[in-house]
């Protein structure tokens, strides 16, 4: 059975569509041109910044957390559709693609986005009318954006709900360019949306091109106050280029997750094996394809459970995992680099005798001879570098530190503590427990940022002279 | 050191086999090369022994463990002998320039290599021809393995010395025209050498001024390198029709060569045929994690044995993209080294 599904939500647009082919899925696609983008925008920052304007932020975080409710929800129609596309549109596992939309949406319940802005913002409130600031001794108000604009990526599946919540929630409607290899998710989320709440359809529009296409690019960027951009360094440094210097561009760039590992978490076979299962969620919720996800785990020597035998677990768990969440299909491309630095690792651990590599199925670990820094092809694959004190890793984290993202601490409170100010210092966003890295909830200071504060300006009333 | 017994019997039997395709000795050849190779080259011994493949097990050379290009550029792979020429690899793939030692021997051998091959296919009709090369010649170049190889071929059948149409990194354009406008006159047929992408430079920045340029009849075309990374991306029969458009050749006059500074012989193809490996090599395009043959038709990537490596690992895992077909196999490109599209940060990006 072939699936019809669009691949863009554009209000105003009435022109031609064609379609695009892959697996049983068929992409229907828009031919835009610059005009058709301004009109959108245009519309968008009439009537859809005119809508916005008509719901208090407690309605509209209500209306995003049914929303999240529904795609949490395994057996209807639209989101077996949705996975069934995403799915054949990525190589990702349709059992991946429908955890990582559940996962997500998980973290986007009323509560949490709204606990997220007050984080930010003070209160949520300060969108609605203006609000008391004791800190002022006056009154003050937050505004978004009159047009927000994003650029997308297709990394995590469902990951598209996210800048259109927080611009939104800020009444800024949004105009983004989704991913050129999966326009689905954003187009999907806005219709349950409409489908709870229909005007709110009015103050979305979520375009598809082929990326490179300036034209359309500048038409979507020039009426926008804010650039939110998703994509590696070579991507955003042209966006970045294209935008010019004096708009205001929130970007959430390339980034590396890492674990570490104290000896409390080696302290028998099946606490080790335990956290094992843990790691391997956090390495197999979207193949290994997000941020959060880890690529080196640093573990600590002489626990009960040794480095290597630990090594062993976290491949047994992450071959029991693929059943639950299978791997994706590799292509010969990926599968040729991956095979590459399988070879290399094999050659290495038979020169070194504590080097050794583990690789079955879909899993591949090495356990380095000695600790360092270096990332992984993400394929379900892990660094394991031993160490004698988890501090000892942090200088060689030190170079890389823009870089740092998420970090996963197994060890006492006390020491996760004095470990979280070191990271912290050097630009780590979150530490939490592995197990949980996938899962990091709408309430996260997003790459150390304030993802709504950055979005807004403020007025404030002075009450007193 | 000088060659031992073990090394000097080795190369004489695999010059015989060259010499003699009606022999089916590879199998038989390829077994003796890994036991050779796993005494003299100590690292990849260690990595055969890892493998659970040794010289006492080893009954088909399918079997033995190949070495990836990667470990090359990591490692000094060589059997100890007094290296006398290093060949550098290029440097493309953005993993550093790997180096690959020689000693006199095996340059004898891989010279011979090269003739036996060059014979066969870039100059079957045994017919002699002026050079030109789009490539620098070995005393601007002399670790490019490229280089070294068609200046012997241009010793062999070349009528003169070879014209270099590249010296210090300028296209030397008025000369190459009048050298070539000369083999026209001449009717003398000529070689032209060069990268692919020299190849296509060289006619679009002609063409406008020239239209064409007919070559004598018996001249011949040989590219080798591919287009990837490159601003312009051509596939093969993209780059026939420019080619042959521009100096009139049968296509079948044009061929295209695919080799590694790891590899001591390398593979042709004529017009759009496939590669077809020279009896003294094996190319497996495999599945690239179960490394079993992919069928006729599909892609995989290509593992290559070569006799002619006796100092080096004989069978080289490659991050090419091949394609196996029934007369042998195609290279389509090579492997991004990117992962699947993801957020995550591949560290050749950061360095």
């Amino acid at each position: 059975m072939i699936i019809k599904i669009k691949g863009f939500h554009i209000p105003t647009f009435q022109g031609e569509t064609y379609s695009r082919r892959i697996g049983s899925t068929e992409v229907i696609l828009p031919r835009l041109s610059a005009d058709d983008i301004s009109r959108a925008c245009d519309h968008l920052m009439d009537k859809g910044r005119d809508i916005l304007q008509r719901y208090t932020t407690d309605q509209l975080a209500e209306i995003f957390g049914m929303a999240a409710d529904f795609w949490q929800q395994d057996d209807t129609d639209q989101k077996a559709e949705v996975v069934v596309a995403i799915s054949d549109l990525t190589g990702l596992s349709r059992l991946v693609v429908c955890s990582s939309i559940t996962v997500e949406q998980g973290n986007s319940a009323s509560r949490d986005i709204l606990a997220a802005m007050d984080r930010d913002l003070g209160s949520h409130r300060c969108l609605d009318h203006f609000w008391f600031d004791p800190h002022l001794a006056g009154q003050t108000r937050a505004f978004g954006p009159r047009l927000t604009s994003a650029v997308l990526t297709a990394n995590v599946p469902g990951l598209s709900y996210l800048p259109m919540v927080r611009a939104l929630m800020v009444k800024s409607p949004l105009i983004a360019k989704l991913a050129s290899n999966e326009p689905i998710f954003g187009p999907a989320w806005i219709k349950s949306v409409a489908a709870i709440e229909p005007p709110l359809a009015e103050a979305v529009a979520l375009c598809h091109w082929q990326g490179g296409n300036e034209a359309l690019q500048k038409a979507m960027f020039d009426p926008a106050e804010v650039a939110i951009l998703y994509g590696g360094e070579a991507t955003c440094r042209s966006l970045r280029q294209a935008i010019g210097p004096h708009k205001k561009i929130i970007e959430h760039g390339h980034k590396i997750g890492l674990l570490m590992v104290g000896r409390e978490g080696l302290r028998d076979q099946e606490s080790a094996r335990e956290l094992a299962r843990r790691i391997a969620l956090d390495v197999a919720m979207f193949d290994q394809r997000a941020c959060v996800a880890p690529q080196i785990v640093y573990v600590e020597r002489d626990g009960a459970v040794s480095t290597l035998e630990f090594t062993r677990f976290v491949e047994d768990a992450l071959i029991e995992l693929e059943g639950k969440l299978p791997p994706s299909s590799l292509s010969v491309d990926s599968g040729a680099s991956l095979a590459m630095a399988r070879n290399v690792a094999l050659f290495e651990a038979a020169q070194h005798q504590e080097m050794e590599l583990f690789a079955r199925s879909s899993a591949t670990l090495i356990h380095e001879k000695e600790a360092h820094f270096d990332t992984v092809l993400p394929t379900r694959f892990l660094r394991v570098c031993p160490v004698q004190e988890l501090a000892d890793a942090l200088p060689l984290l030190q170079p890389f530190s823009t870089y740092l993202q998420n970090v996963g601490i197994e060890a006492d409170q006390t020491r996760i503590n004095t470990l979280a100010a070191e990271l912290g210092a050097m630009g780590v966003s979150r530490i939490t427990r592995p197990g949980l890295m996938h899962r990091p909830t709408m309430r996260w200071k997003h790459d150390g940022t304030a993802p709504f504060s950055d979005l807004v300006r403020w007025t404030d009333i002075e009450l007193e002279v | 050191m000088p060659p031992s017994t073990a090394k000097k019997e080795l190369i004489r039997s695999i010059t015989a086999f060259i010499a003699d395709k009606t022999r089916n000795d590879f199998n038989n050849l390829a077994c003796r090369l890994f036991a050779y190779q796993f005494e003299a080259i100590p690292a990849a011994g260690a990595y055969y022994r890892k493998c659970g493949v040794t010289p006492a097990n080893l009954k088909d050379f399918r079997d033995i463990p190949p070495i990836g290009l990667n470990v090359f550029k990591r490692y000094e792979l060589f059997d100890g002998s007094r290296c006398s020429k290093t060949f550098r690899t290029s440097g493309t793939s953005g993993k550093g320039r790997g180096a690959s030692c020689f000693a006199d021997e095996d340059l004898a051998l891989m010279t011979t290599s090269i003739m036996a091959n060059a014979g066969a296919t870039l100059f079957a009709d045994n017919r002699t021809t002026r050079f030109m090369m789009l490539v620098p010649s070995p005393q601007e170049a002399p670790d490019i393995i490229m280089a070294h190889g068609m200046a012997e071929i241009a010793a062999t059948w070349g009528t003169e010395p070879p014209l270099y149409a590249i010296s210090r990194g300028a296209f030397l354009g008025p000369e190459a025209v009048a050298f070539l406008k000369k083999c026209i006159a001449d009717q003398m047929p000529v070689t032209i050498i060069g990268g692919s992408f020299g190849f296509v430079n060289f006619v679009d920045r002609l063409t406008p001024e020239l239209g064409s340029l007919a070559l004598p009849p018996g001249s011949r075309l040989l590219d080798a390198g591919g287009f990837k990374g490159r601003s312009r991306e051509l596939t093969r029969s993209g780059f026939l029709e420019l080619m042959t458009a521009f100096f009139k050749l049968p296509a079948d006059h044009c061929f295209n060569l695919y080799g590694l500074t790891e590899l001591g012989s390398q593979f042709y193809s004529q017009g759009q045929g496939a590669k077809q490996p020279p009896h003294w090599t094996r190319v497996r395009i495999c599945h690239p994690l179960s490394l079993n043959e992919v069928e006729d038709g599909e892609q995989g990537i290509p593992l290559l044995y070569d006799l002619a490596n006796v100092a080096r690992p004989l069978a080289v895992l490659t991050d090419d993209l091949g394609r196996r077909h029934a007369s042998g196999f195609d290279i389509i490109g090579r492997a991004s080294g990117s992962a699947p599209r993801g957020c995550s940060l591949s560290l050749e990006e950061i360095r």
